[in-house]
């Protein structure tokens, strides 16, 4: 029996588990702890191929259950999965992120350690949504690092907003989420990785756009960017174009 | 999968945003109306999220499978210990980070940390957020709380006497000898938040 989730929403409402992944348990509960563990071991792309949030259901029982046998291997495949998208760390920006990851990694293993012991309602998510669940901690754990490193670039020209117009130039029609691209692989690492270098602010302004969140309105009830990140429209706009501008010399770096 | 509610903390909000079973631009857009206090936060996980869609997985290395070996090492070491006392041994940057996430001042926090309240006279709801940064559970904090009080961490001046052990104090007399406005004491002991 696959026993339910134990967080809820704060409306009282009990988190569920995707309803693929819960057929997917029911089916791999039926299997003896060795059939599990090789289920568990298949790689991306075979038909059989079990998501992270089964795993993580997996491994729970296990540590509830004190099975070291099936915890040990489970235990393993989980953080092999962990590890694959762990980023290399070649820049300094990019040594940030693998930070956030071990960091995260090293919570990750607390929180199981405790589990063996009295079961812990955070790991819920991550057998819900793994990657919403890890974007979570991520974001924690990177919070921590700016807030100790002070890292917020100062913006320029935020006095005057005044568009600088090389910059507007430069940035001409360049769109980084294009659909097209995206959909190749080396693009989507590249992107991820021009994204890295970027100051919060110009990543926010990004993220928007990428979201369609209108730069300026007139109506009031409007969530704006120049709202939401208290600047002037003409400066959101000139932090835009040099977002824009370094990705796109970022992107185009290997073309060179 | 929430509907708005001014009451949710950020970290609560949070939660929900992450755990949406489809994070595109509408989702976004609902959040950001509806909590636009948050907004910055909630910008941040978006972009966190749509970042790891676009991670391509690799090979391990060395480095890799040494980590995951310590790590296991770690975990199998710990398994089957006793929950140490989530109150123990905090760091300034853990009090730091509880004093933000609940929205009190750090002699609050320091209080709980000297198990100098009264765990009954705390919000479940309270106890509920601080067990959540704690990464500990409700029944292991209250338990910690009702232990006996830690040494006193700071000299007393003038205007108090220092706390005896045995002589635990009510949560709200401790915002109130914080300086926590009337306002911010009510929401607290109604809502937790």
């Amino acid at each position: 029996m696959i026993e339910p989730l134990r967080k809820h929403n704060k409306k009282g409402v009990p988190y569920t588990r995707f309803p693929d992944n819960q057929n997917i348990l029911v089916t791999i509960d039926a299997l003896s702890d060795a059939g599990i563990v090789a289920r568990c071991g298949l790689p991306k792309g075979n038909a059989d191929y079990v998501p992270t949030e089964c795993v993580v259901h997996m491994l729970r029982r296990g540590l509830r259950a004190n099975n070291t046998e099936l915890t040990s291997a489970l235990f393993t495949q989980f953080m092999q999965r962990l590890r694959r998208v762990v980023p290399l760390g070649e820049t300094k920006e990019s040594l940030v992120r693998v930070q956030a990851y071990e960091q995260v990694q090293d919570r990750l293993t607390t929180l199981f350690a405790k589990e063996s012991i009295e079961y812990q309602e955070r790991l819920d998510f991550f057998e819900i949504w793994f990657d919403g669940a890890l974007a979570r901690r991520l974001q924690d754990a990177r919070k921590k690092a700016s807030k100790e490193k002070n890292r917020k670039a100062p913006l320029e020209n935020e006095e005057t907003g005044e568009i600088d117009p090389q910059v507007e130039q430069a940035a001409g029609a360049f769109n980084p989420f294009d659909p097209e691209n995206i959909s190749d692989e080396y693009y989507r690492s590249v992107l991820d990785e021009a994204m890295e270098e970027l100051p919060t602010t110009q990543k926010r302004i990004i993220e928007m756009m990428r979201n369609e969140v209108l730069i300026d309105s007139q109506d009031p009830k409007m969530q704006t960017i120049s709202k939401i990140l208290g600047l002037s429209e003409k400066t959101v706009r000139n932090q835009r174009d040099k977002a824009i501008v370094a990705m796109r010399a970022f992107v185009n770096k290997g073309d060179n | 999968m929430l509907a708005r509610d001014n009451n949710l903390s950020l970290e609560e909000v949070l939660d929900s945003f992450a755990m949406e079973p489809n994070p595109n631009r509408d989702v976004l857009g609902r959040y950001l109306t509806d909590y636009p206090q948050f907004a910055e936060e909630l910008i941040d996980l978006s972009h966190e999220i749509f970042r790891i869609s676009l991670v391509k997985e690799r090979t391990l290395t060395s480095q890799d499978n040494s980590r995951i070996s310590s790590a296991w090492s770690v975990l199998q070491a710990s398994i089957g210990k006793p929950v140490p006392d989530p109150l123990a041994n905090l760091s300034s940057s853990t009090m730091g980070e509880l004093s933000e996430a609940l929205h009190v001042p750090q002699q609050v926090i320091l209080a709980f940390w000297e198990k100098r309240i009264t765990p009954a006279s705390v919000p479940p709801r309270f106890l509920e957020r601080m067990a959540s940064v704690l990464d500990a559970s409700v029944q292991s904090l209250i338990q910690s709380l009702s232990g006996a009080q830690q040494t006193l961490a700071r000299s007393h001046k003038a205007d108090g006497k220092p706390v005896s052990d045995g002589d635990k104090q009510d949560f709200e007399r401790v915002l109130r000898e914080a300086r926590v406005s009337e306002e911010d004491i009510a929401s607290l002991l109604t809502k937790g938040a």
